[in-house]
């Protein structure tokens, strides 16, 4: 058992670039989080967030070039990552940290079975025989809920559907049973009902095994679903992070509160029910290569004072223990509540 | 905190995103545009220098050279250079300068006709045949593949042979003509395929979807919307078949079906200089590097080309 | 219900499946769209909410005369639209528009915004008189908060918000009575998603727009929608008012695919009635009632009868507006905490 203090999984500081000279990207600007062991951390943020790069970095599959890490530290158990050779990283992945993609039809490889892909793992990294690693995959689909696993082991990636895809891919991802599972918006691709089932089952899977989960996702209704803690990501920082109860209670930060009003709900709770105004954020997220001064969101916020143009708010505990966030004013919006409405225009009608 | 700076509303509060692009583009359409951004490129003006440098060679060789470039003296045959000729002599002693610039007119003459004539003939047949799709698509496409399906030289021969007697003198402009026409004949099928490729894409854009909503024609939506987004592959196609023409007019050349003499080009003289090659380098060398120049030229054109008519280029 | 402006019945929209390159022979149909019926008022937003492969996008094209119906009618304005041919099919094109989903393929790129949002009048020249064009064009930028100045921008130059405010333009440019969004906000982020929705609430508001808004995501067309049609497979299974749908949806898919959508907010813990598979394949539907295959419920006489869209007050459980489920009933449990 590792110390107190050690995670599964540690990000320190991360910064990573884009391109050079004037058009460089600050695509993470500094940002750090953890998970433990059978917990789900989710990352919410919408494109250009820098959500997706996260977790290409932590897997260490980020392209360089055109991406640049430029500064610190990935701790898997409490090993550093980012200095540890290809051949290290190239055993970790798979055997302690597996990724599950977005689209599934391209991350399988048409021409071969569903089963044999399953099975190379096995193979390869257990050295099992060609007909034990089938039966090996078999398992590993009925596992995930595919009925009829031992015929269907055959079949190739056209024959199943979108969600069958995306079961596999979960099935391969667990093969070697990693400690760590990154999931890149795993069910954003499909329809409602199947992405349900979907996230139902990686739940499950998280909670059977004890695999630490690492969901990243635009979708604020799954991170209230599944998350046990969740760090929103705007323009390459953290801006707040909390356990799920008190980020939906309390939310610190005016672009989380921002998010939260913009979505229509089906039920008739919250601002976005039948007939409400919805209460979008104004304006549009910064170039990464030309964030704001400041405080990144507050071109964006109807809150900002000076302050928040002259100074960087750090990303600090705001009430709650372990809710943090990163805006000068966290502490009055914590204090609020979430009814109020984050616009001033909607009181004034 | 209610006395916060008061929000903007959502609508119109857009920040100026876009400020930081280059304001000129923009003035006023693509040709305009096009023509603005063409006129800034350092590789356009040095490829329409060369081009123009090719066609006043080709219009007016007099004023190049005033030497004829169907004298021989055998007795200077393989000659190296000199005054008197300052590219050498070949291995019929005829002055290769004088030669090459008179070989210019030809040469840019078939290359530029078939490069033209196959784009506009595939180019059409392939936008129709994508656009209009199902039994035009179906007709244009069986028709093209039994053209492609031609091996060149065969085909070549086959047409040049039944139009001239083998060994017959034919007059230059016949000749230029039949050996433009069998080239278009047998490549269109090429520009017909990526222009049909690029044609079916387009055409399931929802840009296209759009207008035709709008009510408009299927003039319009061709003109308009599918061509100006297809020209980029057709016309780099066609700067590189350019090249690939002026090869195969000197292919035909060395069959003795293609140009011959008395016509000059640097397809013959390319041709000719090979059998020996060892002994007068010279007679192969100075016609190629004329054939390069050219070809790069026309590259160089197209890609300035392609690259200012796309505005995401900018 | 006022006299609807657009009103369509029995409409039907079948694809074949072909083989062969040379002499191509139909070896089945794809039945995109099975008898769709459906009335739309004047002002009035009517959403149209499936899962993909449900037909909602097809049923958008042929109302828009984009793709030609296999068998059905279609009323707009009292007139056959089906019929309208050349210069009343032209005359016709300005009452009903259409915004698309993807603002990345819906524009043009070689074409500036001007030209974008011109062309409306290019075609229809008698709209505005020439000299007057510029004007409306920025006119219309500045109605769905563009900058009027960004007239001679490309459409790369644009984010993906600020393209779908172009479409929008173009297709308001004529004024029309009808605009058909399909899936016009599930490209965008949620931030700018709200954005445009209330973009579309506005303009609803100023020209007495009526929509036919076609969207895969509940909360989207619970938030925007008077009235609701679900479809599944190619057909309406029930259709009524947003609040006799999401309050009281009685046909069990509708019942799933509202358990099925994550509410934002950590507190509320439904009860998800879970649905097994996925969508069977329009080329191949089952027989009788086309959400047997997945539906709790299912008995036999599913699959021998197709349940007719229409009022149950005979099963015993008495509905308020039409759905076609034999079993059909008031939600049992929605929510529990």
């Amino acid at each position: 058992m590792t110390a107190m203090d050690e995670h599964l999984l540690e990000v320190d500081d991360l910064r990573v670039e884009f391109g050079r000279g004037r058009g460089t990207a600050s695509v993470l600007n500094g940002v750090s989080c953890h998970v433990d062991e059978g917990e789900t951390l989710a990352v919410l943020g919408e494109s250009g967030s820098g959500k997706s790069v996260t977790a290409q970095t932590i897997m260490g599959i980020l392209d360089t070039p055109p991406g640049r890490i430029t500064g610190g530290a990935v701790r898997f158990r409490g090993e550093e990552l980012l200095g540890a050779d290809e051949e290290r990283r190239r055993l970790l992945r798979g055997e302690s940290m597996a990724m599950i993609f977005q689209d599934a039809l391209s991350a399988l490889n048409p021409v071969y079975s569903v089963g044999f892909q399953i099975a190379e793992q096995f193979r390869f990294r257990r050295g099992m025989s060609r007909r034990d690693a089938m039966v090996r995959a078999a398992e590993m689909l009925d596992l995930v809920r595919i009925p009829n696993a031992k015929q269907r082991v055959k079949e190739y990636p056209h024959q199943f559907s979108g969600g069958m895809r995306q079961r596999a891919m979960i099935a391969m991802a667990l093969a070697l049973d990693p400690e760590l599972l990154i999931a890149d918006e795993p069910a954003t691709a499909l329809d409602v009902t199947v992405q349900a089932q979907i996230m139902e089952l990686l739940d499950e899977l998280r909670r059977e095994r004890g695999t630490g989960l690492v969901l990243i996702t635009h979708d604020l209704g799954v991170v209230a679903e599944v998350a046990d803690r969740i760090a929103v990501m705007y323009a390459g920082r953290i801006v707040e992070h909390a356990d799920a109860a008190t980020l939906y209670a309390r939310p610190g930060h005016p672009y989380t509160r921002g998010l939260m009003d913009s979505v229509p709900r089906v039920d008739d709770a919250g601002v976005g029910g039948a007939g409400a105004v919805l209460r979008p954020i104004p304006g549009l997220p910064p170039s990464l290569s030309a964030i704001p001064h400041g405080c990144p969101f507050h071109p964006r916020c109807a809150y900002a004072q000076d302050v928040c143009t002259d100074e960087v708010p750090p990303l600090r505990e705001v009430g709650a223990p372990d809710h943090r966030a990163a805006c000068h004013f966290a502490e009055q919006f914590v204090a609020e509540g979430p009814d109020r409405p984050a616009t001033q225009d909607v009181v004034s009608g | 905190m209610t006395d916060t700076a008061p929000a903007l509303r959502a609508r119109g509060a857009e920040p100026d995103e876009a400020a930081a692009v280059d304001e000129s583009a923009g003035r006023g359409g693509l040709w305009v545009d096009g023509w603005a951004q063409l006129r800034r490129r350092p590789l356009f003006w040095i490829a329409s220098t060369l081009i123009l440098v090719l066609l006043v060679m080709a219009l007016w060789p007099s004023l190049f050279t005033s030497v004829d470039p169907r004298v021989a003296d055998l007795a200077l045959s393989g000659a190296d250079p000199s005054p008197d000729a300052v590219l050498g002599r070949d291995l019929q002693g005829r002055d290769i300068y004088a030669r090459a610039i008179h070989g210019a007119a030809p040469t840019l003459t078939v290359g530029l006709l078939a490069s033209l004539g196959t784009v506009l003939v595939g180019a059409m047949a392939g936008l129709v045949a994508g656009y209009r799709g199902s039994w035009v698509d179906g007709l244009v496409s069986r028709v093209g593949e039994v053209f492609a399906g031609l091996p060149f030289i065969l085909g070549g021969i086959v047409i040049l042979t039944t139009f001239n007697q083998p060994g017959r003198i034919v007059g230059e402009v016949r000749i230029v003509t039949q050996v433009v026409l069998t080239i278009v004949v047998l490549s269109w099928p090429l520009a017909m395929r990526i222009m049909r490729a690029a044609a079916l894409e387009i055409s399931q854009q929802d840009y296209v979807k759009a207008a035709r909503a709008l009510g408009a024609g299927p003039l319009r939506i061709v003109g308009r919307h599918i061509l100006p987004n297809t020209l980029a592959p057709v016309l780099v196609f066609a700067t590189i078949q350019f090249g690939v023409f002026i090869g195969a007019e000197a292919a035909l050349s060395f069959l003795g079906i293609g140009l011959r003499d008395p016509v000059v080009s640097w397809g013959v003289m390319i041709s000719e200089a090979q059998e020996r090659v060892a002994d007068i380098p010279q007679a192969l060398f100075f016609p190629a590097a004329f054939l390069v120049v050219a070809v790069l030229a026309f590259v160089m054109l197209g890609d300035a080309v392609r690259d200012a008519f796309d505005p995401r280029g900018r | 219900m006022r006299e609807p402006v657009l009103s369509v019945r029995d409409l039907v929209k079948h694809f074949p499946v072909t083989r062969g390159v040379l002499f191509r022979r139909t070896i089945g149909h794809v039945r995109a769209v099975d008898g769709v019926s459906l009335d739309l008022a004047p002002g009035e937003t009517l959403g149209v909410v499936g899962e993909s492969g449900c037909g909602k996008s097809t049923l958008a094209q042929v109302l828009m005369r984009l793709i030609p119906p296999t068998s059905g009618t279609a009323q707009f304005e009292g007139e056959d639209l089906f019929a309208k041919r050349g210069a009343a099919l032209k005359a016709w094109r300005r009452d009903m528009q259409i915004v698309l989903q993807d603002p990345y393929t819906s524009l043009n790129p070689r074409r500036t915004v001007g030209d974008i949002v011109g062309e409306p009048f290019d075609i229809h020249p008698e709209v505005a008189p020439k000299g007057d064009r510029r004007r409306r064009v920025q006119e219309l930028l500045e109605v769905v908060g563009l900058n009027p100045e960004h007239i001679r921008r490309y459409p790369h130059q644009f984010s993906g918000g600020q393209r779908q405010r172009i479409g929008i333009a173009r297709a308001l440019a004529l004024r029309p009575k009808v605009i058909v969004c399909d899936e016009p906000v599930s490209a965008l982020d949620v931030s700018i998603q709200a954005q445009v929705l209330n973009l579309l609430s506005d303009l609803q508001r100023e020209f007495g727009l009526a929509y036919l808004f076609i969207a895969h995501d509940l909360g989207v067309v619970r938030h925007l929608c008077d009235r609701v049609a679900v479809m599944y497979l190619g057909s309406i299974v029930e259709t009524g008012t947003a609040e006799e749908i999401y309050a009281r949806a009685s046909h069990p898919y509708t019942q799933a695919l509202l358990s099925s959508v994550p509410v934002p907010d950590p507190t509320v813990r439904r009860a998800r009635i879970r649905l097994e598979g996925d969508v069977p394949s329009p080329a191949d539907p089952p027989s009788g009632c086309r959400f047997r295959t997945r539906c709790p419920k299912a008995q036999e006489v599913c699959a021998e009868q197709p349940p007719a869209l229409g009022l149950r007050p005979g099963t015993g459980h008495a509905t308020d507006h039409p759905t076609a489920c034999h079993f059909a009933e008031p939600p049992r449990l929605v929510r529990a905490e």
